[in-house]
């Protein structure tokens, strides 16, 4: 094709035409710039709405099927109020799943039902319909979804109070401090892979915290002023610690930030290690060793500028007696009571032993058999964890989650730790974390249960096992997640009167684009049964609490859809310049290819695909650079942050890491837009190209 | 084979020109050239003979009457399709495209016709044989600005006759060369006609190629007149 082929000669740089070319080359960049603006923004925008839509979606499901008014009163549900066969206790969504009648009352024991209830739904076969279950068949029936779920869901409002015991080293007691919060406390459904990767895996800190909650009697805190003194048997303290360890593997210990004094049993014969000597009245009263021997001159600096009196010198022991030497004195024979501070986080390899753990009444007093190197010299021996803090620790392969919530191999579900009599366990949103709170803190959840006479407060024992990420979920800060036996228990303080409506069926699938489909094809089915008015049908879009985020969420696209199309526009106008004053430059050649017989529209051709060309090599340009950056965002945004000197993004809102996911639809939007709009932007002086007249520029040559 | 009809038909032709004021440069002109004839247009500076040649030629409109070129009358949308297939043009400043090698140069009417221009094409192989009649057949991959005046008005006369046209238009062909190679051209354009078989209608100012042609017009006035006298 004649036309690409001047077009292509067209684009080619040449020094001749050197303000043509430059006016292409900054063109070219700016679109590029541009698309890669574009697709970078919007490829992040999209993964990071992805991730938030993913997790209010892992605490909810994609569609909620709830009951209306109407089943609350309906003879369907108050039918079990005056049933024998239902202890005369009205049935929620899940226990009404799994009851195996669905008319439980017994016209010839049971007392007669009250005139005023609305009369029973009944099939043709004159048997009264199951609501519940209908709606649970229904669903299976579905034709659409993929990797179908059903479950019932609760959530209710409750008290809660934690008490957070934290021993401090070098205090024999713990100190207390409380922490009272009123929150939502809903179900979950352990199998979302998505609420699996919210958890937040445990830190040290929990571990250490962990293990000194063996040692507190489960429910000890569930009656005021108990500080937690509620003591364990010693069989029940064995069986605790046993359980811990069975599960957990202690890999290495550190010492605590302000120094670890150094027992002198550990040091070997004939080490040497160059120290700083404190000195008061001419006499050293102190040792301080750094981990490393050339970290002494920092040390010393460290110490003078505390104001102490410090100079340094070299511990010699000799057999076992230490020697210290400094100002080129001979070695003095040091008094025992001087201690050896061994300088903060000092990391030792940990190997617990196991016959402590029969002697042990406190975590202080596990023995460890301890390995270090400092300055060089090997240091091991056998010593009780006393001030030293866990420094690493992990979950054995194959353990039962005793004491805390874990994720199965491959993240696609939560272990959550199996059901006790004693004590129930609870996940807590981040917040709690963040406000102080550790995995294995102890506690209580109150409600208050109205009695005949009066209204009681009941306490439901908790044991923190986990925490995890809500997102931006609203009221995620506030959404616990508990077993349902638990919300349960609660809500049955108050069924019949539910302010929350946290009751229904959680409909989980595969493809969240199919949700509005699943609804309207479950609602046609309901219809049909003539149930439809007992429930209502929401996707996770029209949830109450959900439903202005992604709102939000949605008119933010929109507006930066349209900032986008205008900045686009702007970049690409540069082509209209650049083209018109190619179309100058080339008025010749354009009156030479006149008259070999060109028709006008080849001419506006050649200039149409200079415009669209220049538009798809910026759009290239843009996209490879993208799709490098996206590939490196996260090393880039935390260099950026660290010439900062602070986070680029809140990780509350951004998680840690930023999406890296190049969005598709941003790459179609924008390949789509610059092609169209350089086209458009090459037509003006193609048309102006086209209009010259050949004679007029030949005879003017 | 002889085709029945004149190769151009020039009927009634008049131009104006409004600017600043009404000037009418040519009355009515009637021109009638039979295939293989070779004829001069001969004139003072400023006469319209480069204009003559431009609306023979479509390039320019007449603001009256017809023209007709191997039967065909012309309009608007016909046009680039006769230039490209009936036409071929030669111009005083050779207007050949810079950028472009002279074997590409020569090829460019063949590549606007969408012809192949492929090696071994038959496009391609007049292509050569042109370049080797006009004698630059060593010059072939040489890009047109290296090229001399004569040859690159030799490039112009095998560009024009690249897709065979019956009717070649030279304009003032020899203008911008020096004597010696002005007779060059002059010889060759003539012996192409000759030997091709094409009709010339050329605008000169210069005698002796006007002498070399059948015929001769005087353009004078805004009449064109044959001129007997030689």
């Amino acid at each position: 094709m004649f036309e690409l082929s001047v077009a292509c000669k067209y684009l080619i740089p040449r020094w001749r035409q050197l303000s043509v070319s430059i006016i292409s080359l900054v063109s070219i960049l700016v679109i590029a710039l541009v698309v890669w603006l574009i697709v970078v923004f919007f490829s992040v925008k999209d993964g990071l709405e992805n991730s938030w839509v993913d997790k209010i979606v892992a605490l909810t499901a994609p569609i909620r099927v709830s009951p209306t008014d109407q089943y609350y009163h309906s003879y369907y549900y108050l039918i079990d109020s005056i049933s024998a066969n239902s202890d005369y206790s009205l049935k929620n969504i899940g226990e009404k799943l799994t009851s195996s009648l669905s008319d439980p009352y017994d016209p010839t024991n049971d007392e007669e039902v009250p005139p005023y209830w609305s009369k029973p739904l009944l099939n043709t076969h004159g048997e009264l319909i199951d609501l519940t279950k209908q709606v649970a068949l229904k669903t299976t029936l579905l034709t659409t979804p993929k990797n179908l779920k059903i479950s019932d869901y609760a959530t209710t409002m409750a008290n809660v109070r934690l008490n957070l015991l934290r021993y401090t080293p070098g205090s024999s007691n713990p100190s207390q401090k409380i922490m009272d919060h009123a929150a939502y406390i809903g179900s979950f459904d352990n199998d979302t892979p998505v609420l699996a990767k919210a958890l937040l895996p445990l830190s040290p800190v929990d571990f250490t915290n962990l293990l000194h909650m063996q040692y507190v009697a489960p429910d000890s805190f569930s009656e005021d002023n108990q500080d937690g003194k509620k003591q364990l048997n010693p069989q029940e303290l064995q069986q605790h610690l046993q359980n811990f360890f069975n599960s957990i593997e202690i890999i290495s210990l550190k010492t605590p930030s302000m120094g670890w004094r150094l027992p002198a049993n550990l040091i070997p014969a004939n080490a040497e290690y160059d120290v700083a000597i404190l000195i008061k009245t001419e006499k050293p009263v102190r040792l301080y060793i750094p981990i490393e021997a050339n970290g002494l001159p920092s040390l010393l600096s460290k110490l003078s500028a505390d104001g102490l009196q410090v100079i340094n010198g070299k511990l010699k022991i000799k057999g076992h007696i230490p020697f210290i030497e400094f100002n080129a004195q001979p070695p003095i024979a040091l008094e025992s009571w001087i201690p050896f501070m061994l300088e903060g986080d000092a990391q030792f390899d940990a190997q617990l032993l196991d016959n402590s753990i029969a002697t042990s009444t406190k975590a202080n007093d596990l023995l460890f058999k301890i390995t270090s190197k400092i300055q060089g010299t090997l240091l091991n021996g056998d010593f009780p964890l006393g001030r030293l803090e866990i420094s690493e620790a992990k979950i054995k392969e194959g353990a039962s989650a005793q004491h805390f919530a874990t994720t199965t191999p491959n993240k696609s579900a939560i272990v959550f730790p199996e059901h006790s009599q004693a004590i129930d366990t609870i996940l807590l949103p981040r917040s709690f974390k963040d406000a102080g709170a550790l995995v294995g803190d102890q506690g209580y959840i109150s409600y208050y249960s109205p009695t005949p006479s009066n209204v009681q407060e009941q306490r439901l024992p908790v044991v923190v096992a986990g925490f995890y990420d809500p997102g931006i979920m609203p009221l995620g800060g506030k959404y616990i997640l508990a077993p349902r036996e638990l919300i349960s228990l609660i809500r049955s303080s108050y069924e019949g009167n539910d302010v929350l409506a946290g009751n229904g069926i959680n409909i989980r699938f595969d493809n969240l684009k199919d949700a509005q489909k699943i609804k309207a094809e479950l609602l046609k089915a309901l219809e049909n049964d003539g149930i439809a008015s007992y429930w209502k049908i929401q996707t996770y879009q029209e949830y109450e609490f959900t439903k202005d985020l992604i709102q939000q969420l949605h008119s933010e696209k929109n507006l930066f859809s349209v900032i986008s199309l205008v900045i686009i526009i702007v970049a690409c106008s540069n082509i209209i310049s650049m083209l018109i004053i190619l179309v100058n430059d080339k008025k010749l050649e354009i009156g030479i290819l006149r008259s070999m017989g060109a028709s006008s529209g080849s001419i506006a051709i050649i200039f149409g695909i200079c415009g669209m060309v220049m538009g798809t090599i910026g759009s290239l340009i843009g996209i490879f650079t993208a799709m490098l950056t996206l590939r490196y965002i996260n090393e880039l945004v935390a260099f950026i942050g660290q010439l900062q000197g602070h986070d680029l993004f809140n990780p509350v809102f951004y998680g840690n890491t930023l999406p890296s996911e190049l969005s598709v639809e941003a790459l179609t939007f924008v390949v789509i837009t610059t092609a169209f709009i350089s086209l458009l932007a090459g037509v003006v002086p193609a048309v102006k190209a086209s209009m010259l007249r050949p004679s007029a520029i030949l005879r003017a040559e | 084979m002889t085709n029945q009809y004149p190769i151009l038909k020039a009927t009634k032709i008049q131009k104006s020109f409004y600017n600043p004021v009404h000037i009418n440069i040519f009355k009515e002109i009637n021109l009638t050239v039979v295939r293989g004839d070779t004829l001069a247009i001969m004139g003072r500076s400023g006469e319209g003979k480069s204009t003559l040649l431009q609306i023979l030629g479509t390039l320019d409109n007449p603001c009256e009457g017809s023209l007709e070129i191997d039967g065909i009358s012309i309009s608007q949308f016909n046009k680039s399709e006769i230039r490209n297939k009936k036409l071929g043009f030669i111009f005083q400043s050779f207007h050949l495209m810079e950028d472009y090698t002279t074997l590409e140069n020569i090829l460019m009417p063949a590549k606007i016709g969408r012809q192949s221009t492929a090696p071994n094409s038959p496009a391609y192989q007049r292509a050569c044989h042109l370049l080797e009649q006009v004698g630059l057949a060593d010059r072939r991959h040489f890009n047109t600005k290296l090229l001399s005046g004569g040859e690159k008005q030799r490039v112009a006369i095998a560009r024009a006759l690249c897709n065979d046209p019956d009717l070649i238009l030279a304009d003032e062909p020899s203008g911008n060369l020096d004597r010696q190679t002005s007779e060059q051209i002059h010889e060759l354009l003539l012996n192409f006609a000759h030997q091709h078989k094409k009709t010339l209608i050329v605008v000169t100012h210069n005698q002796e190629l006007a002498q070399l042609c059948n015929r001769r017009y005087q353009l004078s006035n805004g009449m064109l007149i044959e001129d007997t006298d030689s």
